[in-house]
């Protein structure tokens, strides 16, 4: 009987217990979590800031479905010479398959002041809940950084009435998720619901009267009025626990094209992990759930044994709204260097924006009118050269049904 | 069990298929109360063509269906028929089931802001697209209790896409 | 596919797609797939128990409700879509017969006769007697008789007896489709097509031709009253495509059909007050008047009126951002030129009773009062042209020489020049000689259905390459003009020797000083009666019937009911006549192949469907081939 144990309880963790449980009916798997009490939908964790009784909750119960042993500890260490797991209470887990699926935590910036209460960073339902209790009597509220994280925390706060104000380090919110003119339209809107977005500047202190935040002076010199600081500076690999363990990381685990770390009977999956971008070939990391669920039901099967390679991620892949505008982004969207075309249909209501390598997508930008965004998602994951579908794709837009027919151009699914 | 087959080459691009779902999901399941509503209602398909076919994109409720992975909020659920359906009350419209459809068959419910997707008509007996196709372009069968050569038929047709 | 070949029009709708405008090629991508029940003409809505639809695949019924089968079905709608052609040229023609009855009793001092020798020849022909009568009384009796055509009378319709071939109305009078009344044989038409009447599809197409044959009627109609209030058309040089229209300008647009309204707004756009006018208000150069589709055609030829665009590409004008009015009568007229207009500072001023926009401004016209209806529209113009926004304007300096004005009268006149005694003898001549190899028609529209422009540039380059006589009217012209077919230099460079030989020999009888161009502008699409009339002289001439003559005609990118009227009747006037588009009759093999091949044991004329322009180029030939054999000429 095959012992499987998982370190981390999220998508990734649960999608590999799920494939595991599939294919092995006797198998025991044991995931290792601090987070009680289980399974929940983490992107949603903006929406319970301003929601009120919402579930995020999985609505099936995967430790019961698939038969998981829950242990709400910490793992504190790997010993893969002796294939055990070392956890917080000081008990020692042995293991035949072991999967690293610890996911990421947020960035804390070393700011003066940054420490104490009224501040939050938002990686956790606890966070949320946290930050939904503090906002109780708040008038303003400062985010720290204008990624999706910052930018759903800013919305939330302002739809419960506060002031908002984003400070984002870089010149222009979502950086490195939509490109200049996407985030431009985004940030309209958010200016015209009344949040204030500053940008190319950072907190250089958290300024404190008796110990509650009253608010924050920037680089620039300037003071912001806030009650409430939320900490949205981005997130890297939780690696901690592989400390000592021998398993080769770089900013995050690495892993073979099978999801083996260095050890063959250790694999890792999701936003713990770093691998190549599937468009850039370069190392990256990503903490997007759709790429967690594939990695992890891909260990998954693989640590059941499975024979599944992973052809890898785009690390941009984002769908979100932002405040009635849909918006999508799909792998490379701000090329740099020659050898690509960009076309951009800058539109009264829609704007879009289509990378080519040759004659192959290789990344777009959809906001306003993302009809159609799986087509495109799908030809730029599976690098479908376009060939004549190329001109198509640039003036009327690609749609399902360009890939079928007689002779098709090309699979579009890979 | 059964399932809608797409015959492009019997597909007349006349759209009724997109008119009977619409009609479908409509409040009172009525043409002419359907196209006094307000907001309309919405179709779940869509007749598409290039130069050499036209054809209804269906959702095919995929075995590896990529929206109901990518979902982040639990809306989308596999139900005990194996069609891919919604519980709308947990759709926050954060469209990611769009951008991972390959078929582009999930659309924006403006209105409500949620997504909204075929539920293969899983209260009728058969879907209401296939109901109102004149041609036979679709289909609603179990390909086990067809007869091998229209099973072949069937097959080849499937085959021309790309699945 | 690609919208257009042509330079001007592309880089103004690229223009507009800068500006975010959606033109007819944008309304054809989101229309596509259109319904293939439609496409096939096998979708019946005649009676409040459908709609009935067959499957062409054979799948479900084989009958409507009420019985009528898939061939019942497209004979209906085809016969219905000629009723519907004959009515619009119809309400063309009876408006210019009341006009001229107007005009003969002193109720339009705008519209004076102007071609007396037009008005005498006509009257003459249809019975009106000349000797010692005064023009008015000449005028109204051929207005009465005119107007006589549209009623059912006990006799065939004059325009029709009195213009075709004694053979031709043998023929049309054994197979029962001679037309006694043009309203009422549209009429009978909807009659017999309605719920529960004629039920047998080769009689419905037998009303069909009837009913076409009245359409050729009221073009005969409209062409002739045209040349009496306005003038016979003479050869004119003038230029076409977009690039006529001119920066410091009041541009004025006239775009429609009817030489009524254009013919009065030309006349009074020459006058000194309103030019100073526009030139008061900034417009250095005055007013530029230029023509959009058969309206400009008919202003093109009796007032060298450049043609700016044409057919599919009539709301390019209005993206240049320099069209300061745009002024319409009616057919043709595409609803989305409100919506484009309002994005830019151009007015779109309807004129008609029966034809208005929502979105447009509506300055009615009436022939009473006609030249003053004409100046409130010009004035209307030079107020928009002073809100004109220099920054929008995109002209693009692109323009061909037009040769236009080739009336029967004046080809017959020019061959005149080669032999005074016998003109039509050097045309004969050359047909037996096989310098000309046979005469091809091009009449029709563009359409988003076909690249514009594509398939006349190839067909044309084909057909004159083997010696083949061009003529073209209505949009046919004003596709070859964009790109200087209606030149000498085009028979220079694409005649073939023969043709060229030919050419060149009239055009320096004619004192052109080189030959004729290549194609020869006849005029509108109602003017495809002229082309008409040369084959029948030339029919006379020779003691034939037409349908043996080498005379084709193709209608190479149509859209309109109307282009399906003139090539019905096309058809039974015996020519071989090619669509480079699909109608929708393909539900019906019968109907499919009566109109391709059975209907040519009746009346000798047959519909070639070839979308392929090479192969409808190869088609046409060889058919001129048939027919030079069967008169015992070289083929």
């Amino acid at each position: 009987m095959m012992r499987h144990i998982i370190i981390g309880g999220s998508i990734a963790g649960i999608s590999a217990a799920m494939e595991i449980r599939r294919s092995d009916a006797g198998a025991l798997i044991t995931m290792v979590s601090k987070e009680k009490p289980g399974a929940y939908y983490r992107p949603m964790i903006p929406y319970l800031i301003e929601k009120d009784g919402i579930d995020i909750t999985f609505t099936d119960d995967p430790a019961k479905k698939y038969g998981i042993e829950n242990i709400f500890e910490m793992a504190t260490g790997i010993d893969a010479e002796a294939k055990e797991v070392a956890l917080s209470s000081g008990d020692k887990l042995g293991y035949d398959r072991l999967l690293i699926a610890a996911g990421s935590g947020p960035v804390i910036p070393a700011i003066p002041g940054l420490d104490g209460d009224g501040v939050f960073a938002l990686r956790t339902r606890e966070d949320a809940l946290g930050i939904k209790a503090a906002a109780k009597g708040k008038g303003d509220a400062v985010i720290l950084g204008g990624g999706f994280v910052g930018t759903k925390a800013a919305i939330a706060l302002r739809h419960l009435g506060l002031g908002v104000t984003i400070i984002e380090q870089q010149g222009q919110i979502l950086p490195g998720r939509l490109d200049a003119r996407g985030s431009a339209i985004v940030a309209d809107a958010m200016r015209a619901a009344g949040i204030e977005i500053i940008t190319g500047d950072l907190i250089s202190e958290v300024i404190r009267d008796g110990g509650a935040v009253v608010s924050v002076r920037l680089s620039s010199g300037r003071t912001v009025k806030a009650g409430l600081v939320i900490v949205a500076a981005g997130s890297r690999p939780n690696v901690g626990v592989l400390r000592n363990s021998g398993i080769k990381t770089g900013r995050g685990v690495l892993i073979n094209e099978m999801l083996q770390t260095n050890f063959p009977d250790i694999y890792a999956a999701g936003d713990v992990v770093e691998h190549a971008d599937l468009i850039t070939g370069m190392p990256a990391v990503s903490a997007l759930w759709g790429n967690a669920e594939e990695m992890g039901r891909l260990a998954g099967k693989n640590m059941a044994g499975g024979n599944i390679k992973y052809a890898g991620f785009l690390s941009v892949m984002n769908a979100t709204d932002i405040l009635g505008i849909p918006v999508v982004s799909v792998g490379l969207i701000e090329p740099e260097g020659g050898g690509y075309e960009v076309v951009v249909q800058d539109g009264i209501d829609r704007y879009r924006k289509f990378v080519f390598r040759g004659d192959t997508l290789v990344g777009t930008v959809l906001v306003g009118d993302v009809a159609n965004a799986g087509v495109y998602t799908n030809v730029i994951k599976n690098r479908v050269p376009l060939g004549r579908l190329k001109a198509e794709a640039m003036k009327e837009g690609l749609k399902y049904v360009d890939f079928v027919g007689s002779a098709p151009v090309q699979n579009l699914m890979g | 069990m059964k399932q809608i087959y797409v015959r492009p080459e019997q597909c007349m691009g006349c759209r009724s298929c997109e008119i009977g779902c619409a009609v479908q999901h409509s409040e009172e399941k009525s043409l002419f109360s359907a196209v006094l509503q307000s907001p309309p209602p919405m179709k779940r398909l869509f007749v598409e063509s290039n130069d050499e076919i036209k054809m209804p994109v269906i959702c095919r409720h995929c075995e590896d269906a990529p929206c109901l992975r990518s979902c982040i909020s639990g809306c989308l659920f596999r139900d005990d028929k194996g069609l891919v359906r919604r519980k709308k009350e947990r759709c926050i419209g954060c469209w990611t089931c769009m951008m991972t459809c390959p078929f582009g068959v999930i659309t924006r419910d403006r209105e409500k802001h949620i997504a909204v997707k075929c539920d293969r008509c899983h209260k009728l007996d058969v879907p209401a697209c296939v109901n109102s196709c004149p041609t036979g372009a679709l289909v609603f069968v179990d390909i086990d209790d067809m007869p091998k050569e229209k099973r072949q038929s069937l097959i080849s047709a499937a085959a021309k896409e790309v699945l | 596919m690609e919208k257009s070949i042509d330079k001007a029009t592309l880089s103004a709708l690229e223009h507009g797609e800068k500006s975010g405008i959606r033109t007819v090629w944008d309304r054809y991508a989101a229309q596509r797939p259109q319904c293939g029940f439609g496409e096939t003409g096998v979708c019946c809505r005649h009676c409040l128990q459908g709609p009935c639809r067959i499957s062409p695949f054979g799948h479900g019924p084989k009958e409507g409700v009420c019985g009528a089968n898939a061939d019942v079905m497209v004979a209906r709608g085809l016969s219905r879509a000629v009723a519907a052609g004959t009515s619009s040229h119809g309400g063309h023609a009876k408006h210019m017969a009341h006009t001229l009855l107007k005009s003969a009793i002193g109720e339009a001092a705008d519209y004076p006769i102007r071609d007396e020798a037009k008005l005498k020849t006509v009257a003459g022909r249809i019975g009106v007697s000349i000797d010692n009568r005064d023009i008015n009384s000449i005028a109204l009796d051929v207005a009465r008789k005119a107007l006589e055509d549209f009623s059912e009378k006990e006799s065939p319709l004059t325009w029709a007896a009195t213009t075709v071939t004694k053979g031709r109305v043998e023929t049309f009078l054994k197979f029962g489709v001679v037309p006694t009344g043009i309203d009422s044989t549209v009429s009978e038409s909807m009659h017999r097509t309605t719920y529960g009447v004629d039920s047998d599809p080769v009689n419905i197409l037998l009303g069909a031709i009837k009913c076409a044959l009245a359409d050729y009627a009221a073009c005969h109609m409209a062409t002739d009253i045209a040349d009496i209030l306005f003038g016979t058309p003479t050869p004119v040089v003038t230029r076409a495509n977009l690039g006529v229209l001119k920066k410091t300008a009041v541009n004025i647009a006239l775009h429609g059909h009817n030489p009524l309204l254009s013919d009065i707004v030309a006349q009074v756009s020459g006058e000194k007050a309103m030019n100073d006018r526009a030139k008061a208000a900034g417009a250095s150069d005055g007013i530029n008047v230029v023509g959009v589709c058969c309206t400009g055609n008919e202003i093109m030829m009796r007032h060298k009126i450049p043609m700016a665009t044409s057919s599919v590409s009539q709301e390019t004008a209005v993206l240049t951002g320099a069209l300061d009015a745009m002024v319409v009568d009616y057919q043709c007229i595409m609803p989305s030129l409100a919506g484009i207009a309002e994005c830019y500072h151009t007015k779109l001023i309807t004129t008609m009773p029966i034809a208005k926009i929502p979105g447009a401004i509506h300055i009615e016209f009436h022939e009473s009062s006609a030249k003053e209806s004409a100046r409130k529209i010009i004035e209307t113009a030079i107020e928009a042209f002073q809100k004109r926004d220099p920054n929008r304007v995109n002209i693009p300096e692109i323009s061909s020489t037009a040769y236009a004005g080739f009336s029967t009268e004046a080809i017959i006149g020019a061959l005149s020049l080669v032999n005074k005694e016998d003109p039509l003898k050097p045309l004969i001549d050359n047909i037996v000689s096989g310098n000309i190899y046979g005469v091809c028609l091009f009449a029709g529209c563009n359409t988003v259905k076909v690249t514009q422009d594509a398939n006349y540039f190839a067909m044309v380059k084909e057909l004159a390459k083997n010696n083949v006589l061009i003529l073209a009217t209505g949009c046919a012209s004003g596709a070859f003009g964009r790109h200087g077919f209606l030149t000498p230099e085009a028979t220079e460079k694409y005649a073939g020797p023969g043709l060229k030989a030919v050419l060149t020999a009239v055009g320096q009888a004619a004192g052109l000083g080189g030959p004729l161009p290549l194609v020869l502008h006849m005029g509108s699409c109602v003017d495809n009666s002229r082309a008409a009339d040369v084959a029948v002289a030339v029919a006379n001439k020779l003691g034939v019937d037409l349908h043996m003559l080498p005379v084709v005609a193709s209608a190479p990118e149509p859209v309109t009911e109307k282009a399906v009227a003139i090539g019905t009747w096309a058809v039974a006037a015996g020519l071989p006549t090619h669509l480079g588009v699909v109608p929708p009759v393909l539900g019906s093999k019968l109907v499919a192949e009566v109109l391709t091949s059975t209907v040519k044991d009746l009346f000798g004329g047959y519909f070639i469907v070839e979308p392929d322009p090479l192969k409808a180029a190869e088609k046409l030939l060889s058919v001129i081939g048939e027919r030079r054999k069967g008169l015992g000429l070289m083929a």
